[in-house]
């Protein structure tokens, strides 16, 4: 089990494709992020030193509490639909398989997931946090 | 990908070619890719040999592009299985009955045709979402709410269609339907009701026409693929008023379940209320489906964590106060309750229901909040609220770990009856080292009742699943005994939920078979929908 200050580093270590590892790569010293949307759920807690990496190098970093569907309909889908782009979240898994089926809509598809153990600090149960990336299917 | 049954590579690729002709080259959709996407992850069936992977997928735009695409499918004898926009999670979502199955996504019909503020009316196609139908009333300035949103994303089309749960004045969301336009498999096109006069200026208003209301042969069915619907919506009431009642303790959910039969028939309560475990801090709507089931249990966390009164040392479990026999012992019961129209009425109801409740249970407690049109701050209302009026809201989805399978009976409104029924239900549970919570109950009427219960679905493992399908099977098996059916039922359970409709020998679904074989005589249509195979197909189960 780890806690959630612990949950992006471990989650980017774990990944076996590099995407994801990308954030905190930045963290380190890199100056761009391979993705152009970053999502995540405050529940989870957001890793400050992403964040501020993700605003220096021009990728909007975007914080939900469980809504992504209002987030999907609001302005992603119109994001996804205006010019191809890759966006990576940290959210519940319940979240990112509804994410899913919205990126089927508009032609993208999951190109990495890891699912992560995590204490959320809520005093609830423990839970799986799903680390994505989706992107448009290409052929 | 799995080919459609019988058909030869050469042949696929020739439908598959037809069907460009028919929508386009970028809307049909066959590469490994797109149809990973086409999986239900919440498919107990995931990744077992017996998950039925489509080969290819079609996104028509038109009725003429439908009539296209079963057409091709006809010629070639290929399954398909539409649906609306696939997120139908919990029961089946985008998953079909037979490997190779074409899918029909309806996602691009997804135009508003009508949307009548003076006589609450919307004509819509199954492409629409509840929340894109909300946008839109509210980019009209229109004092319209839906009506059960439940979740914002799922069609209003299908979740009337598959006759799914709704928290406002409508209810059942089948009520909300009025008027379809079909499009059969033969490929004719067909408008039921009123849709079905020249011109029709009462579409929306009446859904019976003249003669046989046929309408509902095509709500959970596979005799045509709906591209048109009437939609009922509700006007804004002069007051609304929003509560929460609880009941202190765990045997209170009898006469909780009596009084509020009691009032619903008596019309002093009269939207479609949800009940659940009581847990401080979080709404018995979390134990409904009102976004994806991950772990359908009602409890945060899913079972055994530390919300889940089932848990170790929790009040139902092992070592807590209510032993590890029984049912879990829950810290008391509660729902949400809608109050709508002139305020004099709302309050004089609100105040007979209290009292009702304060005879009934000892200790019972209410929370509640009341709103007056116009309701110009509604968009800022909490999600309970928003439920209850039918605005279509995305209240924060819990953090629970997987997913479930819902198995949904219908009970009769009966206090004992359900207390009865969920013996059962634990003894079932625990014979494959589980437990039943007690999940939601859902009110669709002032008649009945459908309890809710999940096999939990758990990614990658198939042995976990595996027991899951074991005993959703045993759950149908043993609420048949009782004499209980369930209202709507995954995909991979259809066939035994069928069976459970077993009197006369099976009568009815001889009589479905009859009429899927009269409209559908090739058996293209979403063969196995509902437990209904087309005559091909029983043949060869036979």
């Amino acid at each position: 089990m780890i806690d959630r200050r612990q949950f992006l580093v471990k989650s980017a270590a774990s990944m076996s494709v590099p995407i994801l590892a990308h954030p905190l790569a930045a963290v380190a010293g890199r100056d761009r992020l391979p993705f152009d949307i970053v999502i995540i759920d405050e529940r989870i807690g957001s890793d400050e030193a992403l964040s501020r990496v993700a605003r220096a190098s021009g990728v909007q970093c975007v914080s939900i509490r469980g809504d992504l569907a209002r987030l999907w309909f609001d302005s992603l889908r119109g994001a996804c639909l205006e010019r191809s782009i890759a966006i990576a979240g940290f959210t519940s898994d319940l979240d990112f398989e509804v994410m899913r089926a919205f990126a089927r809509d508009v032609g993208y598809r999951q190109v990495q997931r890891r699912d992560i153990p995590i204490d959320v600090e809520t005093g609830r149960a423990p839970t799986r946090i799903a680390a994505w990336v989706i992107a448009p299917i290409r052929g | 990908m799995p080919l459609p049954p019988g058909l030869s590579q050469q042949d696929f690729d020739s439908a598959v070619a037809e069907l460009r002709e028919v929508v386009g080259e970028e809307w049909v959709f066959s590469s490994d890719a797109h149809i990973e996407t086409y999986r239900d992850p919440y498919s107990p069936l995931q990744g077992s040999d017996d998950e039925p992977i489509p080969s290819a997928a079609v996104a028509p735009h038109t009725v003429e592009h439908v009539q296209g695409v079963l057409r091709v499918a006809n010629d070639y004898g290929i399954p398909t299985w539409a649906f609306s926009t696939g997120k139908n999670f919990g029961y089946g979502g985008t998953e079909t009955r037979v490997a190779g199955s074409v899918i029909i996504d309806l996602k691009r019909m997804n135009r508003i045709l009508e949307l009548n503020e003076t006589n609450a009316t919307a004509i819509v196609e199954p492409g629409v979402s509840q929340y894109e139908l909300w946008q839109e009333i509210q980019r009209r300035g229109l004092r319209l709410w839906i009506d059960g949103p439940s979740p914002a994303y799922s069609s209003i089309v299908a979740i009337g269609l598959e006759r799914g749960v709704g928290y406002g004045l409508n209810g059942e969301r089948y009520r909300a339907l009025s008027g379809l336009e079909v499009v059969l498999p033969t490929g004719e096109v067909i408008r039921t009701g009123m849709a079905a006069l020249e011109g029709s200026g009462a579409w929306a208003q009446y859904p019976y026409g003249l003669g046989p209301h046929v309408q509902g042969m095509f709500s959970q069915s596979n005799y045509g693929i709906v591209t048109k619907v009437g939609v009922r919506l509700i006007p804004h009431p002069p007051a609304f008023r929003s509560s929460l009642v609880i009941a202190p303790n765990n045997e209170d959910i009898v006469p909780m379940i009596d009084t509020l039969r009691k009032l619903r028939l008596g019309g002093a309560i009269t939207n479609a209320v949800s009940l659940g475990p009581h847990m401080p801090g979080m709404d018995p709507w979390a134990s409904a489906p009102i976004d994806p089931p991950m772990g359908g249990f009602g409890i945060p966390g899913g079972p055994g964590g530390p919300g889940d009164p089932g848990r170790p040392g929790g009040p139902g479990g092992p070592g807590g106060p209510g032993g590890a026999g029984g049912p879990p012992r829950l810290p008391g019961w509660s729902f949400r309750l809608g109050l709508y129209g002139y305020d004099r009425v709302v309050e004089a109801n609100w105040e007979e229901i209290q009292d009702e409740f304060n005879a009934a249970i000892p200790g019972a407690s209410y929370e509640t909040e009341k709103f007056l049109a116009p309701y110009d701050g509604q968009d800022n209302w909490e999600s309970r609220h928003k439920m209850l009026a039918g605005i279509p809201s995305f209240q924060e989805t819990p953090l629970w770990n997987h997913g479930g399978a819902f198995i949904s009976m219908v009970l009769p409104f009966d206090g004992q009856a359900y207390w009865e029924f969920r013996e059962v239900y634990n003894r079932v549970y625990q014979q494959y080292g589980r437990r039943y919570i007690g999940g939601a109950l859902h009110n669709h009427s002032p008649w009945s009742l459908i309890a809710l219960g999940a096999a939990p679905v758990v990614r990658d493992n198939p042995e976990v699943n595996a027991r899951s399908i074991e005993m959703a099977r045993m759950l149908i098996e043993e609420s048949g005994r009782l004499g209980y059916g369930e209202y709507r039922a995954p995909t991979p359970f259809a066939d035994e939920a069928a069976a459970a409709y077993a009197w006369n020998d099976h009568a009815l679904m001889r009589f479905f078979e009859t009429l899927k074989d009269t409209l559908d005589p090739n058996g293209i249509l979403a063969p196995g929908k509902s437990g209904i195979w087309p005559r091909g197909y029983r043949e060869d189960q036979a």
